[in-house]
């Protein structure tokens, strides 16, 4: 369903990931990890075409279905773009607008993918907070990003994102911001609806362990370059890269639920 | 805003007020020119010594300085300014004929300001260094450079005299009569917030809100009007409130040059013919006006920004 060939991308003169390559099969569901600094969020970033600031793919191809994305005019990624791709931010809180309700801004969201009228989508929204452990989405729903703790404000951008059961799902650091309880009944859900609609994710983290749970394939990414990628007992089981044996050595014990 | 800062805020007001009465008493009395002459010289008599001693009694100009001012300040406070030399009335119902037709202006020429200013501004952003940004860059400076009364006679100059399509003056504050003067305070100053408007909306565009909208599947025209405006228009509130103080207070020269019945144009009258009466009232009323809208607009700043408005 996505395809990276090749794919290089700078901002500026600066190269930061080079000859990434990425197959992400209908239903599939991809980890990411790497250090700080890896080019993590900018590879996930370019698959929807919002790269920060002047990052551009300077060469290599990304496909979605086939059909090459970087040539989109604005209408084609409107018509992709909270529908069926939608994105999970590292920092939700900042993708809102702040002197906006985020109820407002939601059922906003809803009203452009969706005929529905006003109160059919505050309902859906408030639907969606609740299933993320959202105490009162009422209240949610009638504050200022401002107003939210950041866990919340995150808890919103994942509603917000998986409100429409996008075929792709790009998640970056989705739950890092979380408590653990938290944080496992969000992937859960991530996965049930994976299971249930046959979505395809793109999850990057720091937590192997979180990798490892949720994953049918892990890339190992380092300074812009993947170090390794491959299935996720593959990578687990027989780790052929030192940096990759590193990161394993620092999880305490491999497998089971317990690590997400 | 609380409570407390408005009160805060208000009190200031009083003590600048103070200080603004105490200025324009003391300037106007060290000015040259006498006013008991001059009273009589605005209705063409040619006095003898003893019948304007007489009225500098009258008037109380022999009087020290500080007891002058003294019962110069009670009166006002009383509401009464005393009355004009050369028009022989009270000041007060001299300012109010004049202040309605001076606001009415100001209004209009902001109105035409923001209608003009925001648009191109908000292209001049969309379009960053591509030719619709140098246009109006182009424009902006010649605009900011341009001095009005000079642009006002050639609003003159093409349309009254050459297409005949307005009158020459505005003797009276229709809206035939507003559009010249109007015209003329406006255009320099849409120049000016063009440029604002494009700086504060590129910064909001660079902004994280903006991808998450773009994101979410939102058009960029929504994303534009609907959320990085709005943001944008913040800071330019301020702004706003200190070019309507300005309008109200120094529209002097526009009209003038199209005798329009404003504030200003007393003003002007006031000083040539040393009417101190109507010069100090027309500077305490438009530092009250300044400084209330002013106030006005900061307040309502904390009602348009959440953040400040629910203390964040
Ligand atoms: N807007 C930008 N302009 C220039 N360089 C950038 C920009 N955004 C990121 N970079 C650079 O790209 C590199 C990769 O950043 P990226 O955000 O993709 O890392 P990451 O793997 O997501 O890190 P983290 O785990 O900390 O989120 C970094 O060296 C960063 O400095
Ligand atoms: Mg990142």
């Amino acid at each position: 369903m996505l395809e990276f060939k090749d794919v290089t991308i700078q901002y500026g003169q600066n190269v930061i990931v080079r000859k990434f390559n990425m197959k992400v099969e209908s239903g599939e569901i991809v980890s990411i990890v790497g250090e700080s600094g890896s080019g993590k969020t900018t590879v996930i970033r370019a698959a929807l075409g919002l790269l920060p600031g002047d990052g551009r793919v300077s060469a290599g191809d990304i496909l979605l279905n086939g059909q090459s994305v970087l040539s989109n005019s604005r209408e084609e990624w409107l018509k992709l773009r909270g529908d069926k791709m939608a994105m999970i931010f590292q920092d939700s809180g900042a993708m809102i607008n702040p002197i906006k309700k985020i109820g407002d801004q939601y059922v906003e969201y809803i009203q452009v993918h969706d005929k529905m009228d006003k109160q059919a989508a505050y309902n859906r929204a408030v639907e969606m907070l609740s299933n993320m452990r959202l105490p009162d989405p009422d209240r949610v729903m009638n504050s200022y990003a401002f107003e939210l703790s950041g866990g919340m404000k995150q808890r919103v951008g994942i509603a917000m994102a998986m409100t429409f059961n996008p075929e792709l799902l790009l998640a970056d650091e989705p739950t890092s911001a979380l408590d653990v309880t938290t944080q496992a009944q969000i992937v859960r859900q991530m996965m049930e609806i994976n299971k249930k609609y046959h979505q395809s994710i793109i999850c990057v983290t720091h937590n192997l362990g979180l990798a490892a749970y949720m994953s049918d394939q892990i890339i190992v990414m380092r300074n812009g370059f993947i170090v390794e990628s491959g299935d996720r007992d593959a990578i687990l089981n027989h780790p052929q890269n030192l940096y990759t044996k590193n990161l394993l050595s620092a999880v305490p014990t491999m497998g089971g639920e317990r690590y997400v | 805003m609380k409570v407390k800062t408005v009160v805060k805020r208000v009190l200031e007001i009083l003590v600048v007020l103070l200080g603004v009465s105490f200025l324009t008493f003391s300037l106007t009395y060290l000015a040259p020119g006498d006013p008991a002459l001059a009273s009589f010289t605005s209705q063409g008599i040619s006095p003898t010594a003893s019948e304007v001693e007489e009225v500098r009694e009258e008037m109380g100009l022999n009087k020290p300085f500080i007891v002058q001012y003294g019962t110069w300040l009670g009166n006002c406070l009383r509401g009464d300014f005393g009355n004009s030399f050369s028009m022989h009335k009270p000041v007060v119902s001299v300012l109010l004929q004049r202040l309605w037709p001076t606001l009415k202006l100001a209004f209009f020429s902001l109105i035409l300001m923001i209608i003009i200013a925001v648009p191109f501004g908000m292209v001049s952003a969309v379009k960053q260094n591509q030719w619709p940004d140098y246009l109006v860059r182009g424009w902006t400076f010649l605009g900011v450079s341009i001095p009005n009364f000079w642009f006002g006679m050639i609003l003159m100059l093409v349309l009254a005299l050459q297409l005949h399509l307005l009158p020459v003056t505005s003797p009276d504050t229709g809206l035939t009569s507003m559009i010249m003067p109007a015209l003329t305070l406006a255009f320099p100053m849409s120049a000016k917030y063009a440029r604002q408007v494009r700086t504060a909306v590129l910064e909001e565009l660079h902004q994280d809100y903006v991808v998450g909208a773009r994101a979410r599947g939102l058009s960029e025209k929504a994303i534009l009007w609907k959320h990085v405006f709005p943001n944008a228009a913040l800071p330019l509130i301020t702004l706003l409130g200190l070019s309507l103080g300005s309008l109200l207070g120094g529209t002097a020269v526009v009209e003038v040059l199209f005798s329009y019945p404003g504030l200003g144009n007393l003003a002007v009258q006031a000083i040539t013919s040393y009417d101190y009466p109507l010069i100090q009232g027309y500077v305490l009323w438009i530092a009250l006006i300044y400084m209330v809208i002013n106030l006005i607009v900061d307040t309502s700043y904390n009602f348009f920004d959440p953040r400040v408005r629910l203390g964040a």
